[in-house]
């Protein structure tokens, strides 16, 4: 049977992992919150991109030797904004033919994008295992991302916790990246035309707006941050296989749910808190199938009880404020 | 008097199924325009066309001795053919400031956006009080203010609305007519106006165009369509 | 009105369930043949999945991505009765009749009837619980709920066999039972008859028409007194048996792995009744051979580049079909209209 080990040692570890761990999933489900909460498409092939991202960088790694511009706090800016161009491609092939031209976004269109970003996932899915030198899985050196400036031990000890630099610098990037995205769609005239183009694209075009542009752009910044997130996420997990995927995509759906819809820190909120149940559940029961089907109960619960997101009501007090001004 | 916007023998509609069927309007420059018809006479049609919501099937749209026919609708607002839209189209999730603001973000609109804002809310000062709050929580004659507002900050050369009356309280009818008069008054601005209230409308219009079944019937200054003793039955019962 | 028996859906559910039978008889004949078995295995999987998605899905209008917890429950069931109940009648059995020998149909039938209830048991159990909560949510709502759904059961049973599997992994690896392809085959052919007749006859009865009130519209369905939250909950639940039959009959031929509860599979349904096109019967039939041939033939020419060329696939079919192939064909040929109920 399972066994409980509830000491303060185990909660202690649970929490700051659960921070650092959660600070970087909650990262990577913004590019999610964004296209989905704001666009109305339910990307599931956001979960592959992520992972695109992160095997293309563990293969640039390796094969470069750990190159500096291939560590991850300088590699996830430029796969991002490698990113962005990722994301026009992604929008003409797959976004625009289903929702290009449509003003506003009802449930049959909804399907439509879940249906079409499904094939598009599987497709690049697929390409891991064409490319050549195919292998199943990247390992990298548990350092990545340190080796900036690094000096003396690769972890540190933190209120009895044995924390890896490397992820800790994982977290702190995921966090800003968390606030690049925040600061994008809330205070620049882009994240007011994504906002506005979910809600009624016609109506955009009516104040001299192109509304594909904006559309464009929602699946730039979404994929843009999708790729970079990437990065930080084999930085932390320090290994990274095509089928992680099927990990990493429902988590984002739950940080979405969780956070709000749309709410770019209620999201990184929900990540936060999904880390930390996550972890503390692997502490307590030493299993980590528990600690996942904890998670998912979280989703239920939430999604049953609070469909507006738990988390959703920071983002609005915040902006409200700020808009003011 | 220039002519600012010209119609020609505009053919359009939705799908396989034409609405018009060869419309031909004038709108001269500082003046309000209506066109008025009953339900389903293709009002709408005609608007969402000009604007470039619908495709011209054939026919010409000239704006500003410039042929628009082909431009996509966003190219046209650029250039000051704006449209406030029937039924509002506001985004309801943003707030009142927000939808204002993103009415601003043409060449045009952009420089004169601050004086443009002023003018609105003086024009409608319940805006001002809640600039903050989500459109989607105005109350329905909130939200068409907001609506013309929108268009307003758009700086247009010629603004069309659709119905702008359509189900408020007659009182607020009244102030909306007002607030249009009052436009082409000290603004010089160009209106085209669809309207149900046909009393409200050739009481502030200059010049008039009544559409059956796709095409224009009956067209005139206000005043001379007044004398017309078919138009005054048909659309004011007199 | 006309009877059941002779209506389109019911005849072209026959037309196909003879395919198979015959399909069965031939099948034993030699290597060719039995490799063609084999496909008509697969194929009647494909269909059955498709259908059982169908009825919550193409009838109900509600997408689930969850469907696969049933199919992972089903196989599970099987695991548990062959290799967690710890059988040692078989092994004992197949000791006794020596090598190249196999269990008796007498004990088969009482495995596979054993699974079944277990199966529908848990199914049931599930689908009235959770769908109880999360059948109060609409659209792409209920489909990331039924995700969790999915993920809670999926990692649940994980550790129920990482901790007891004699195996110690995932997989829970069927003791050998002398059974052949034929065998297996016709353990599908019986779960295949009940998949397309409970499906059609739904799809026909007062039931499957409130379930297209839903569809169209939920709000009028419940004004017009239709009690929907009831008829979604028996759909989910009659949706989740008939995919845990699929999982059943899959482990019986592959052994229950933890893959069945994948994502990937529910994602299969959902993308055959799309293809096919939603609110018919037909349709998901269609689509499920449309995919199934695609795949099968990408697999067998292009290889590796499978899933590139199918997810590029599914990306045209959404963008220039959205009302599926049912939806094209009715549009195409309107006298085709009646036959794709």
């Amino acid at each position: 049977m399972l066994e409980l080990a509830l000491t303060g040692g185990a909660i202690t570890k649970g929490i700051i992992m659960g921070l650092i761990y959660g600070s970087v999933i909650g990262s990577v489900a913004i590019g999610l919150t964004i296209i989905w909460g704001v666009m109305k498409v339910v990307n599931l092939a956001h979960g592959h991109i992520v992972v695109f991202a992160a095997m293309m960088s563990a293969f640039l790694y390796l094969t470069y030797k750990g190159a500096l511009l291939f560590t991850p706090p300088i590699a996830f800016i430029w796969i991002g904004l490698l990113g962005a161009a990722f994301g026009v491609f992604f929008y003409y092939t797959t976004l625009h033919p289903v929702i290009g031209h449509v003003d506003t976004m009802t449930l049959k269109y909804e399907m439509s994008s879940l249906m079409a970003t499904f094939g598009f996932g599987i497709a690049l899915y697929g390409i891991h295992y064409i490319l050549p030198n195919y292998v199943h899985s990247y390992s990298v050196n548990p350092s990545i991302g340190y080796s900036i400036g690094a000096a003396g031990h690769t972890y540190i000890v933190f209120l009895g916790v044995v924390i890896m630099k490397s992820t800790v610098l994982m977290s702190v990037l995921g966090f800003l990246l968390t606030l690049v995205a925040y600061w994008l769609m809330n205070k620049t005239s882009m994240g007011l035309k994504i906002r506005a183009v979910a809600q009624d694209a016609r109506a955009l075009s009516l104040v001299g707006i192109n509304p594909v542009k904006v559309k464009v752009m929602t699946a730039v910044l979404a994929t843009a941050l999708a790729m970079a997130s990437g990065v930080l996420f084999l930085g932390y997990s320090t290994s990274v296989y095509p089928d992680i995927e099927s990990t990493v995509s429902p988590l984002c759906f739950v940080i979405v749910v969780l956070g709000g819809l749309g709410s770019v820190l209620g999201t990184y909120f929900g990540g936060l808190f999904l880390g930390v149940m996550y972890w503390l559940t692997l502490e307590l029961t030493g299993q980590q199938s528990i600690a996942l089907a904890v998670a998912f109960a979280i989703l239920l619960i939430a999604m049953v009880l609070k469909p507006d997101g738990v988390f959703s009501g920071i983002e609005r007090k915040l902006s409200f404020r700020a808009k003011r001004g | 008097m220039s002519i600012l916007l010209g119609v020609e023998n505009l053919v359009s509609g939705y799908g396989e199924t034409e609405v018009l069927h060869g419309v031909s309007l004038k709108v001269e420059r500082g003046t309000i325009t209506t066109l008025l018809g009953s339900n389903g006479v293709g009002k709408t049609t005609t608007l969402w066309t000009i604007s470039g919501i619908l495709k011209a099937w054939s026919g010409k749209i000239k704006f500003n001795d410039e042929e628009v026919t082909m431009l996509p609708a966003h190219h046209r607002a650029e250039k000051g053919l704006i449209l406030v839209p029937e039924g509002r189209r506001l985004w309801p999730q943003l707030t009142v400031y927000e939808n204002l603001y993103l009415a601003s973000f043409t060449r045009r609109a952009r420089e004169k956006f601050e004086e443009n804002l002023e003018k609105v809310f003086n024009l409608f000062p319940r805006l001002k009080e809640r600039l903050n709050q989500q459109a989607g929580t105005l109350s329905g004659g909130e939200q068409q203010m907001l609506a013309i507002a929108r268009g307003l900050v758009s700086n247009p050369e010629i603004l069309m609305m659709d119905e702008p009356s359509l189900g408020l309280a007659p009182k607020l009818v009244q102030d909306i007519g007002r607030v249009i008069k009052r436009l082409r008054d000290e603004e010089g601005l160009t209106v085209l106006l669809v309207e149900q209230s046909v009393q409200m409308a050739v009481s502030i219009g200059d010049y008039g165009y009544v559409m059956e079944n796709g095409r224009i019937v009956l067209e005139g200054a206000i005043d001379e369509l007044m004398e017309n003793s078919k138009f005054k039955q048909a659309y004011l019962g007199m | 009105m006309v009877s059941v028996f002779r209506r389109p859906g019911f005849i072209i559910s026959t037309i196909i369930v003879l395919f198979f039978l015959v399909l069965g008889y031939l099948g034993n004949i030699n290597a060719i043949s039995r490799m063609y078995v084999s496909n008509g295995t697969d194929l009647m999987y494909y269909i059955g999945i498709g259908l059982a998605m169908a009825i919550i899905m193409s009838y109900a209008g509600y997408v689930s991505f969850g469907q696969a917890v049933f199919v992972g429950i089903g196989s599970f069931s099987t695991g548990y009765v062959l290799v967690l109940m710890n059988r040692s009648n078989i092994i004992s059995y197949l000791a006794k009749i020596g090598s190249g020998g196999r269990i008796s149909n007498t004990m088969l039938a009482v495995y596979f009837t054993e699974s079944l209830l277990l199966a529908i048991t848990i199914s049931v159990f599930i689908a009235v619980v959770v769908g109880y909560a999360v059948l109060r949510l609409r659209g792409a709502f209920f489909a990331i709920s039924t995700i969790g759904l999915d993920y809670v059961v999926m990692y649940l049973v994980k550790y129920i066999t990482k901790t007891r599997s004699p195996f110690g992994g995932e997989e829970l690896l069927n003791p050998s039972m002398g059974l052949t392809d034929m065998t297996f085959y016709w353990m599908h052919f019986i779960l295949f008859i009940i998949t397309i007749y409970v499906a059609y006859f739904v799809k026909i009865s007062k039931f499957g028409y409130g379930l297209a009130a839903i569809r169209e519209d939920e709000d009028a369905a419940e004004i017009m007194g239709v009690n929907t939250f009831r008829y979604k909950i028996y759909a989910f639940a009659l949706s989740g048996i008939l995919a845990s039959f699929w999982g059943i009959a899959e482990a019986f031929r592959k052994s229950y792995s933890i893959g069945y509860f994948k994502l990937d599979k529910s994602i299969i349904m959902l993308v055959e009744n799309v293809v096919g096109g939603i609110g018919s019967f037909i349709g998901p039939i269609i689509g499920s051979i449309i995919y199934y041939l695609l795949e099968w033939s990408f697999l067998t020419t292009v290889g590796q580049w499978t899933l590139v060329i199918l997810g590029a696939t599914v990306v045209v079919v959404v963008a220039f079909f959205p009302e599926g192939i049912v939806g094209l064909l009715k549009k195409r040929f309107p006298r085709l209209r009646k036959w794709l109920e």
